[in-house]
C-alpha cells in the first residue's frame, strides 16, 4: 500500500467512516507493517488528544462532572447493598449532601419543564411544520426547519451519539430513525456535536411516546 | 483516603491519557466518553481493592482494556467498536500502548499549534474543534476529499514532532 493510501484510510479510519472493504484493507496493511500498526495507534491516540483540547465540552471540568452524577446515581446502589466499604463520615457526609443536592436539582428541573410545558400548550409543539405532532397524521409529509444535533453530545438523552432534528423556534425534538439518509448524512457531517442547520423532510412515527422523524431529506442550510 | 477524593484525583491525573488509550484500543471516537466514564465508575467501585503500590494508570488502563474486550460480547454495543475486526487488532496490541502524555501536554500543543501557519491551524480547529469531517470540509477549502484528509495526517505529524522536540520526550 502507497503512503497516500495508507494515509486517506487512516484518517477515514480516525473519522469513523471507513467503509467495510476499506477498514478489511487497512487491517491487512496493518497486520502487515508493524510500524505502520504502532504509528495508527499514535495517530489514533493523538488524534484524540487534539479533541480533548480543541472541542468544547471534553475538557477535564465537563467530564468531571459528568462523572459526579454517574457516580450520585451508582451511590446510592453501593450504599443500600453494601457491597463496597463506606467512605469516612466526613466524605459519606459530603456524597450524601451532593446526592441530596443532585435529588433537588432534579425534581426542580422536572417540575419546571412541566410547567413550561402548560404553560406553552400544544399548539407550539409542531415547532416549523405548526401543530402538535399529536395533529400530525403518521405518514405525513412534513417540512421542519431546524438543526441536526447530537443526542448525547447535546441533548445528553443517550449514552449513545445519535441524530435528532431540533426545531430550532420551539425547541421540538424529532429523533431521526435509521435509515440510508441518516446515515447519509451522519457520514458528512458527523455526529453533530455542533448543531447543523437544515431543512428536513420525511413523516413523523410515535414511537413509545417519542417523535420518530423518518428523513426523506436532509439540506444543510447555511 | 476518602473515596470521592481518590477518584477525583485519579481524573485529574489521568483522563486525557486515559481517552487517548482508550480510542488507540481502536473505539470509535463518538464512545470514547462513555467508556473513559466507565472506567472511572469500576475503578469508584473496586475502591477499596487498589493497591497504593501499584501504578493507577496502568490499573485504569488494564480496566479500560477489559472493558472495551467485553464491548465484543455484547451485540447491541458493536456500534462503539471499529469495523472488521480492527479493534480486535489493536486490543491484541494493547499492552504495548502503556506510556501516557508529558504532564505540560496541553501547554505544548498550544505552543505547537501556535507555530503551524494559519490555515494548518484553522483546518484542525474545523477537524478536531468543530467536529467536522473531510467529506464536508472539503468543499469549504475546495480540495478533494482525500487531498483534505492527507493534510490532515501531515498536519498532525508535525504537531507530534513537534511536541516531541519541545518536551524532549517521545510519546506514543
Amino acid at each position: 500500500m502507497n503512503e497516500d493510501r495508507y494515509q486517506e484510510l487512516l484518517e477515514k479510519c480516525l473519522e469513523g467512516t471507513l467503509a467495510p472493504a476499506e477498514a478489511d484493507e487497512l487491517h491487512k496493511e496493518l497486520a502487515a507493517s508493524p510500524v505502520r500498526a504502532k504509528d495508527a495507534r499514535e495517530q489514533l491516540a493523538f488524534g484524540d488528544l487534539l479533541s480533548q483540547e480543541l472541542a468544547p465540552g471534553r475538557e477535564f471540568s465537563a467530564f468531571w462532572g459528568r462523572l459526579q452524577q454517574a457516580i450520585a446515581r451508582e451511590g446510592t446502589d453501593v450504599v443500600s447493598t453494601g457491597s463496597l466499604p463506606q467512605p469516612s463520615t466526613a466524605s459519606s457526609f459530603g456524597m450524601r449532601l451532593r446526592y441530596a443536592l443532585y435529588g433537588a436539582t432534579t425534581a426542580a428541573a422536572i417540575l419546571l419543564f412541566f410547567f413550561f410545558a402548560l404553560m406553552r400548550g400544544p399548539a407550539n409543539d409542531r415547532g416549523g411544520a405548526g401543530g402538535p405532532p399529536s395533529a400530525i397524521a403518521q405518514g405525513e409529509e412534513i417540512s421542519l426547519k431546524g438543526e441536526v444535533v447530537c443526542t448525547h453530545c447535546i441533548l445528553q438523552e443517550t449514552q449513545d451519539c445519535g441524530l435528532a432534528v431540533r426545531v430550532t423556534d420551539k425547541g421540538q425534538v424529532y429523533y431521526l430513525s435509521d435509515n440510508d439518509i441518516s446515515r447519509e448524512f451522519k457520514g458528512r457531517q458527523g455526529c453533530c456535536r455542533k448543531p447543523c442547520p437544515v431543512v428536513a423532510k420525511g413523516t413523523v412515527q410515535e414511537k413509545q411516546g417519542q417523535s420518530v422523524f423518518v428523513a426523506l431529506q436532509l439540506q444543510p442550510r447555511e | 483516603m476518602a473515596r470521592m477524593d481518590f477518584i477525583e484525583r485519579l481524573v485529574h491525573e489521568h483522563h486525557a491519557g486515559l481517552r487517548a488509550y482508550i480510542r488507540a484500543l481502536g473505539i470509535l471516537p463518538d464512545s470514547v466518553d462513555d467508556l473513559c466514564q466507565e472506567s472511572f465508575l469500576v475503578a469508584f467501585r473496586r475502591f477499596d481493592e487498589f493497591d497504593a503500590e501499584r501504578d493507577a494508570g496502568n490499573w485504569l488502563r488494564g480496566i479500560a482494556r477489559n472493558l472495551a474486550a467485553n464491548e465484543r460480547r455484547k451485540q447491541g454495543r458493536k456500534s462503539r467498536l471499529m469495523a472488521s475486526g480492527l479493534t480486535n487488532f489493536f486490543l491484541q496490541q494493547a499492552d504495548e500502548v502503556l506510556a501516557e502524555p508529558a504532564e505540560d501536554w496541553q501547554e505544548l500543543l498550544h505552543s505547537c499549534l501556535e507555530e503551524l501557519p494559519d490555515s494548518g491551524r484553522e483546518l484542525l480547529m474545523q477537524r478536531y474543534g468543530a467536529g467536522d469531517l473531510a467529506e464536508s470540509m472539503a468543499a469549504k477549502w475546495q480540495m478533494r476529499a482525500d487531498a483534505l484528509r492527507q493534510k490532515l495526517f501531515r498536519l498532525r505529524q508535525l504537531m507530534k514532532r513537534c511536541m516531541e522536540r519541545k518536551s524532549g520526550v517521545k510519546w506514543k
